[in-house]
């Protein structure tokens, strides 16, 4: 990393564990997911357990990838819609609310270099996230053997819709200097591709297709097989990119109308 | 050092900044001065590239802030009103992130930071969180971030604003200390801190520049007639009636005055009439004892009511 970039990704990161916010949003993380996993692998046991008593035993395809990583993987999404708007809702809004934007945007730097900052700092956050739930996949390695590739796979499509979702929230964050505002649109927006589904049920079949490709789970859901897809691998990429040059454009029309 | 051309800023069709142009030379202090919203923070904001001016140039140590706005705004310093820092971090790292985002090469931080520290006198607070220091403190960070690649600029927004007047002197102190080796703009609507750090003064009010020059021109051409103090010890309407035949005196008038032997008048007399030397020897030929005889200073104060209220006009 470049000297301005790699300072200002320091600051966010002291900035960001100076405050208990970021405790708490770790620590809140990792009991979730490592209920999730616990108690799916629960289920997954006790399935096979009784699969196996029972007399259509070759019947049932016991993969794990399909039985604990999938409904895992997706589980991890629907929770990363209730947490990253914590991480995100302060990047910008807290600058404009506290003045400090105004010294940042006064040194020699560009915008692009400071979104790129928060981006990053806000990505390293989540990646620890992620890595830290991971613990609970290598205590499973311990106990019995499953295909890594796949579950690398998934945690690529967490890493990707992670940063989707955070980039749109570093929009967010761009355009109000309330974290508590920045937080619920960004909440709301997530949840909204969340029941993406839902609302595609609800319209009519020419529509049905258009809403379902902005389905945040339709385009995990191969990720969560463990399958690459590039199709889905240039959706995620597509949004991070397209909320950053959205976050761009807000910095710079908050300038000209000061 | 810092040249504004036609410069006016509208935010939704208000105007807040009307068509300035101004010129600051290297080493000058200039202070803008100007009642609450007259756009002095504005003026600052486009000179520091916070946003862009709607119309009009703003050049900065030859540099165009909107062709070449990095370049410029690696050569200014720049401290807002309220000093806005954050809060988190401890002095050094924050200054530490100052001196990376300002591009201070990574051998030359660590001398840059103690350098800048020594000046605004933050040395022994270094390692303490910055939500926790005073705002004197606080403030003298503000200056310390503001210097710390050592810029040819310095823009300082009230940089006393909020302070006791310890902390004042002492900031003001500090500005003086830079008076020579830096260009310096500072605002203020507190009219003695001109006079006492500035070398040039602009008027502003209403987004527009409604005087300029040095504090004590500023003084003088407030107008034609001067004034002039006379404590002396004679009776009231003698003083009066005989100073009033004198050519060139135009107004006598007797102060109120109590328990002393003295009395005291001021005399408005034309300028360069001679008429100070009549009264003078008016006083002497009727052997009046005199305590003193004085052109009182026109304050900022008169010079700025005179130009900012409109009645006074």
């Amino acid at each position: 990393m470049k000297g301005k970039l790699a300072g200002l990704y320091k600051k966010e990161l002291s900035v960001f564990f100076s405050m208990p916010v970021a405790y708490a949003v770790l620590a809140v993380f990792m009991v979730l997911s490592g209920y999730f996993f616990a108690s799916i692998v629960n289920q997954y046991a006790e399935f096979s357990l009784r699969s196996m008593s029972s007399q259509q035993r070759q019947m049932i395809d016991m993969n794990m990838i399909e039985w604990i990583f999938r409904p895992y993987f997706h589980n991890i999404l629907v929770i990363l819609v209730f947490m990253m708007p914590l991480v995100t809702m302060r990047l910008f809004a807290e600058e404009k609310r506290e003045g400090t934007s105004e010294l940042l945007f006064t040194y020699p730097v560009k915008d692009f270099t400071v979104v790129m900052s928060k981006f990053l700092s806000a990505m390293t956050v989540y990646a620890l996230m992620l890595v830290s739930s991971a613990a609970c996949f290598i205590m499973l390695g311990f106990i019995t053997k499953y295909e890594l590739l796949p579950v690398l796979a998934g945690m690529l499509g967490l890493f990707l819709a992670g940063g989707a979702f955070i980039m749109l929230g570093i929009f967010i964050s761009s355009l109000t200097e309330s974290q508590i505002v920045s937080g619920v649109i960004t909440l709301g927006a997530l949840l909204l591709s969340l029941v993406m589904p839902w609302i595609a049920q609800a319209a009519g079949p020419s529509w049905q297709k258009i809403i379902m490709a902005l389905s945040v789970q339709q385009q995990f859901d191969s990720f969560a097989k463990g399958v690459l897809d590039t199709a889905n691998l240039a959706f995620f990429i597509n949004i991070m990119v397209l909320f950053f040059f959205l976050t761009l454009r807000s910095l710079e029309t908050k300038k000209w109308r000061g | 050092m810092i040249e504004l051309k036609n410069v006016t800023k509208k935010f939704g069709g208000r105007i807040v900044v009307d068509n300035i142009s101004f010129k600051v030379n290297k080493g000058e202090i200039v202070g803008f001065l100007g009642p609450n919203g007259a756009g002095k923070t504005t003026t600052m904001r486009m000179i520091t590239g916070f946003f862009p001016a709607g119309e009009g140039t703003v050049k900065v140590a030859g540099f165009d802030m909107s062709e070449n706005p990095i370049a410029a705004k690696e050569r200014i310093g720049y401290m807002p009103e309220n000093v806005p820092l954050y809060k988190e971090l401890d002095v050094m790292s924050y200054l530490k992130f100052v001196a990376r985002v300002k591009g201070v090469e990574k051998a030359k931080t660590g001398a840059m930071i103690s350098k800048a520290m020594e000046e605004a006198g933050i040395t022994e607070v270094k390692s303490r969180i910055i939500g926790r220091l005073s705002k004197g403190f606080r403030q003298r960070v503000g200056i310390a971030q503001a210097i710390l690649n050592d810029p040819d600029v310095l823009i300082l927004d009230e940089p006393t604003s909020g302070l006791d007047p310890k902390q004042i002197r002492e900031i003001r102190d500090l500005i003086k200390e830079m008076k020579g080796t830096r260009t310096i703009i500072l605002s203020t609507h507190i009219l003695p801190e001109v006079s006492m750090t500035c070398d040039k003064v602009m008027v502003i009010n209403e987004g527009k520049i409604v005087a300029e020059g040095r504090v004590d021109e500023l003084g003088r051409s407030s107008g034609g007639v001067s004034k002039v103090i006379v404590e002396v010890e004679a009776p009231k309407t003698t003083f009066i009636s005989e100073v009033k035949k004198i050519k060139g005196v135009e107004t006598v008038e007797a102060e109120p005055r109590e328990g002393s032997k003295y009395n005291l008048f001021t005399v408005g007399i034309e300028e360069n009439s001679g008429a100070v030397r009549d009264i003078l020897s008016k006083i002497i030929k009727n052997d009046w004892e005199l305590m003193e005889l004085k052109r009182p200073q026109v304050t900022l104060e008169d010079v700025f009511l005179k130009l900012v209220t409109k009645e006074d006009v």
